[in-house]
């Protein structure tokens, strides 16, 4: 019998959050139910336009915090 | 999320306590953009989020200096921690999220950086990342805070239920629906889906 998973269990999965057992079974569920299969990758898809979103400081910023890095005298010569 | 290559951060750790500038630079280089928009999503604020930024590292700097640093528990959460911990600590100092607190109320918009930039339809990648940052800050603050925590900070949702005093499933619930948020403001502002899952 197919075990009957939600939408929460589909964000676990694909946040890497589930035990490999139970995405076993998710997967099998995946391919016998289409809802869930589509819930899924609208999910997927949402998700990726997420990782797209990266934002940079300045570069003066990060010259700073290397320079500071660099003046601590936490380097061993 | 994605996998990377080149050295692993625990050597790179090493090799700076052993006096390589160019290690702790290549830490930075790693990092800095994804602690960045992480503090940026919260605060708001460029210039805040910069000041902060520049204290995650000043910490590590310092935690790494007094030999305190304990690889178990693996720098990305660490440094990821840390840079949460000092946005929230931020935030309730203030009280409540600020409003957007840009000048010009475009110029935050100039930073956006991208992971390739060499395709032809740029101009279209840079609309759509325009978009959905904002409707990221659109969401209820609820969601908006899991979203932050899980997808940018990479905190477990166990953590985030810990750490916002709800239950998992509540912090599950957050997420999911602020995925279905998105994806419902996605499609009606005509966000592109993968073609290949969206044949027309």
């Amino acid at each position: 019998m197919t075990k009957p998973f939600t939408p929460n269990d589909l964000v676990r999965y694909i946040y890497q959050e589930m035990p490999e057992v139970e995405q076993e079974l998710l997967m099998q569920a995946l391919h016998s139910d289409e809802t869930l299969m589509q819930e899924y990758v609208e999910m997927l898809s949402t998700i990726e336009q997420l990782d797209q979103v990266l934002i940079t400081p300045s570069e003066k910023v990060v010259t700073a915090i290397k320079s500071m890095a660099h003046s601590t005298g936490l380097q061993k010569v | 999320m994605s996998k990377r290559l080149g050295p692993q951060d625990s050597e790179l750790i090493a090799q700076y306590r052993n006096g390589s500038e160019a290690a702790f630079d290549l830490l930075v280089d790693r990092y800095h953009s994804k602690i960045y928009t992480t503090i940026f999503l919260i605060v708001k604020d460029q210039k805040t989020a910069e000041d902060l930024l520049q204290e995650v590292f000043i910490k590590v700097v310092k935690t790494l200096n007094s030999d305190r640093y304990n690889e178990e528990g693996k720098f990305q959460p660490w440094i990821i921690r840390i840079a949460h911990n000092l946005a929230v600590d931020h935030f309730r100092k203030a009280k409540r999220y600020p409003t957007i607190l840009m000048e010009d109320g475009s110029n935050v918009f100039n930073s956006l950086q991208f992971a390739e930039s060499s395709f032809e339809d740029k101009q279209v990648k840079e609309d759509t990342i325009e978009l959905v940052k904002r409707l990221i800050e659109e969401l209820p603050e609820a969601q908006k805070e899991v979203l932050i925590m899980r997808h940018y900070l990479d905190m477990s949702f166990q953590e985030i239920a810990d750490q916002t005093g709800v239950s998992i499933n509540t912090a599950l619930g957050r997420m999911r629906y602020a995925l279905i948020h998105l994806r419902k403001k996605m499609k009606q502002l005509n966000i592109a889906y993968d073609k290949t899952i969206y044949p027309k």
